[in-house]
């Protein structure tokens, strides 16, 4: 595969030296302000139709977004049909309620509704990220997606078996109630969320390489050739992090529980559970951003288009930065930013990436086929609120 | 388009793909009232405006033009696209010229929150409760045996003596209706849940040992257990499952953006008011059932009434937890000594 794309990737002409390539940043044009008043305006026409405009909303929403991204002097463009991405709305809502009320009216059979979820969730997200490429173009090339389904069970499936195991082992009575566990289910539990979290950066290693490796644009075809290792890094360095915050918390935990009993009242016992869970979530959101910004330049660096390479430079502090002041600013807004926070971070994550040689782009072909993806998965994952991110 | 605009032919600057290489061909474009002509030195083609559509203008974008034949010109001349397209004829839809003017957001930000609350306030009460109407006795009882098992497995048995447990029985006996629902009462020690009485669907009322011993008298602890009758009869925990549903698939479909914490707290809020509401109709259910078993109101206000004045006091500690489920604001207390 490798020694294939690399006979690929010379260029026709005498191979340029790498210096003299010409690099270039992909710009993101779109503006807070802009964005607000396309999204109010969505939002009242969505409500106003019961959810119907929903779906002209989300094309809307992504042809702002692609059109204000900038590659090299043109644009991207977003082709979803509306009426598709309305169809597979309409199917995965009602999934959603059959879901709902089979977990509320099931009883133990609900387990069965669980499984089901867990066994189509794959293959809608790989249905979505189809439609979702599919409809996307640039410099009138569109861009496919083949990753496999299979993968998408491995990536998808693993983790969410995982997280869900010990809970239906719990429920299928494999001793004592859910306040009291028995010593060994605790033990069988705690196994099961170590394992997933020892898996987790690789099955996000693995997403990525999916999610990359089987893209491709016009006939050119990417490849991902990157090591699990730089996925492990940030997260370990978050766990670190993480646990520098636990212990500072937990120290502020104690001193105000000692404070509280010195007062010799009940009273100050609330703040004192408060402030420490409060002060977790913040430390949890504010090491998050480094995860995003690492992973992003390891997902992009092991990418290649025939050839042309890609370069992330997120920087974890400047993200850090930006996800703090948009959970504050949104938070005091009571949600009314929104649009100018998710500009912020998207300008700055699209901005972190680089392709290394912009004088290929107009080299590449179309590769002549139409696009017909249905729009299930694109609607049904919406609905799920399970995104993709960069 | 208006196709009875004669004018002369505008020229403006774009980038034309032809859909086969990804390389941008500098053409001029000439927009008419008929159609659009690019022009290049190694090209000239014309389209109907049949063929083309014009992507909505945006301040920092570039304006597409997409031909039917998957080609596309890019145009970045903003003021001379604009300029070529007014004399055309061209005018945008109603939407794209609204997210542009300020005076339309505000507009629509003020229908936006009218739309919301009027369907929280009095759509989705309604619609949740003709559903919960609908919901056949069998699952509601359903739902209400699991709810019991999970209330008699968190609280553990009455600690009250037998004669205590008999005269609450009794009073229960002497005002649960017999109709579609088979009433029953549970006794249950309240632990660190102190004085509290709910009702689950299906028709059980829970009562703790702490809310019996509190109450002063017999007519006031009617009161409460009329209370909880009526959100029984007035089916109000089906209709909170049903409402909560409804806003849970709402606002994550609505609120694609929005983090799930952010996404939770409007269906927590709107569960919070809906409850203020069933108490309401709970007192009023209770004050009618109270008055044709020939009981007064008046022991039931009183102990609203105290429970309101000693809300915040240190010694009320028992009471504190009663009052988050079940608010007493002063016009409740109101309603029900104004209708004795």
């Amino acid at each position: 595969m490798q020694t294939i794309d690399a006979n690929r990737s010379a260029p026709p002409a005498a191979p340029a030296a790498a210096s003299e390539l010409r690099r270039c940043r992909i710009r993101f044009t779109g503006s807070g302000q802009e964005y607000f008043r396309i999204w109010i305006v969505n939002l009242l026409l969505t409500i106003a139709t019961l959810g119907i405009y929903s779906a002209w909303a989300k094309v809307r929403k992504l042809q702002y977004f692609y059109r204000n991204t900038d590659l090299d002097g043109s644009v991207f463009d977003y082709h979803g049909d509306p009426l598709a991405i309305l169809k597979g709305r309409m199917l995965a809502v009602l999934m959603l309620v059959l879901y709902k009320l089979a977990l509320t009216f099931l009883g133990p059979f609900a387990l069965i509704a669980v499984l089901a979820l867990i066994a189509v969730i794959p293959w809608l997200l790989t249905q979505s990220y189809r439609f979702r490429l599919h409809n996307s173009s640039y410099r009138g090339l569109r861009f496919r997606f083949a990753g496999p389904v299979s993968q998408a069970y491995l990536i998808f499936g693993l983790p969410m078996a995982l997280a869900l195991a010990p809970g239906a082992l719990a429920a299928m009575g494999m001793g004592g109630s859910p306040q009291h566990p028995a010593p060994r289910l605790a033990l069988g539990i705690g196994l099961f969320y170590l394992a997933l979290m020892l898996l987790w950066p690789y099955l996000h290693f693995c997403f990525k390489r999916w999610q990359h490796g089987h893209a491709s644009y016009g006939t050119a075809r990417a490849s991902f050739e990157g090591s699990a290792w730089n996925f492990y890094a940030p997260y370990l360095a978050a766990a670190v992090m993480m646990l520098a915050a636990t212990i500072v918390v937990g120290v502020v935990a104690v001193g105000l529980g000692l404070a509280a009993l010195g007062r010799g009242a009940g009273r100050g016992i609330g703040a004192g559970f408060l402030v420490p869970i409060v002060l977790f979530y913040v430390a949890a959101l504010a090491i998050m951003p480094l995860v995003t910004a690492w992973t992003q330049n390891a997902a992009w660096s092991a990418t290649r288009l025939e050839g042309v390479a890609f370069e992330s430079d997120a920087r974890a502090a400047r993200l850090i930065g930006i996800t703090l002041s948009n959970l504050l600013m949104v938070v005091l807004s009571l949600g009314l930013l929104i649009p100018f926070a998710l500009m912020r971070s998207m300008k700055y994550r699209i901005e972190s990436i680089q392709v290394l040689d912009a004088d290929a782009l107009a080299r590449f072909a179309s590769d002549g086929k139409d696009a017909q993806v249905g729009a299930t998965g694109e609607g049904a994952v919406d609905v799920m609120d399970l995104d993709f991110g960069l | 388009m208006n196709t009875d605009c004669v004018s002369v032919p505008r020229t403006v600057a774009a980038s034309f793909y032809d859909g086969q290489l990804a390389r941008p061909q500098a053409v001029e474009l000439q927009i008419g009232a008929g159609g659009v002509v690019l022009l290049s030195p190694c090209l000239q083609r014309r389209y109907d405006w049949n063929d083309a559509r014009m992507s909505e203008r945006l301040q920092h974008a570039p304006r597409l033009i997409r031909f039917s034949d998957g080609t596309y010109c890019e145009v970045a001349d903003q003021q001379g696209l604009d300029a070529a397209l007014t004399a055309a004829g061209y005018r945008e839809s109603l939407v794209a010229r609204s997210q542009r003017r300020w005076s339309h957001v505000l507009l629509a930000m003020g229908l936006l929150m009218a739309a919301i609350l009027s369907l929280y306030r009095w759509g989705l009460p309604a619609a949740a409760e003709a559903a919960a109407r609908r919901v056949p006795p069998s699952v509601e009882s359903g739902i209400g045996t699991r709810a019991t098992a999970i209330v008699e497995q968190q609280f553990g048995p009455s600690r009250l003596a037998q004669p205590q447990r008999d005269r609450v029985q009794r009073l229960f006996d002497s005002i649960a209706p017999h109709d579609e629902h088979r009433f029953a009462l549970v006794l249950r020690d309240g632990g660190p849940v102190g004085a509290n009485a709910f009702a689950l669907p299906g028709g059980t009322v829970v009562v703790t040992d702490q809310m019996v011993e509190l109450a002063p008298d017999d007519a006031a602890l009617q009161g409460v257990l009329a209370h909880e009758i009526g959100h029984v009869e007035n089916r109000h925990l089906m209709r909170q499952i049903i409402s909560g549903t409804v806003v849970g698939v709402v606002v994550t479909l609505i609120a694609g953006d929005v983090s799930g914490v952010m996404a939770a707290l409007p269906a927590a809020l709107a569960n919070l008011s809906y409850s203020r509401d069933m108490e309401r109709e709970a007192d009023a259910y209770a004050v009618q059932l109270l008055k044709r078993k020939g009981i007064g109101v008046e022991a039931f206000a009183d102990l609203l009434q105290r429970l309101q004045t000693a809300h915040g006091q240190v010694d009320a500690a028992g009471w504190a937890r009663y009052l988050q489920t079940h608010p007493a604001p002063e016009d409740r207390i109101a309603a029900i000594r104004a209708a004795r």
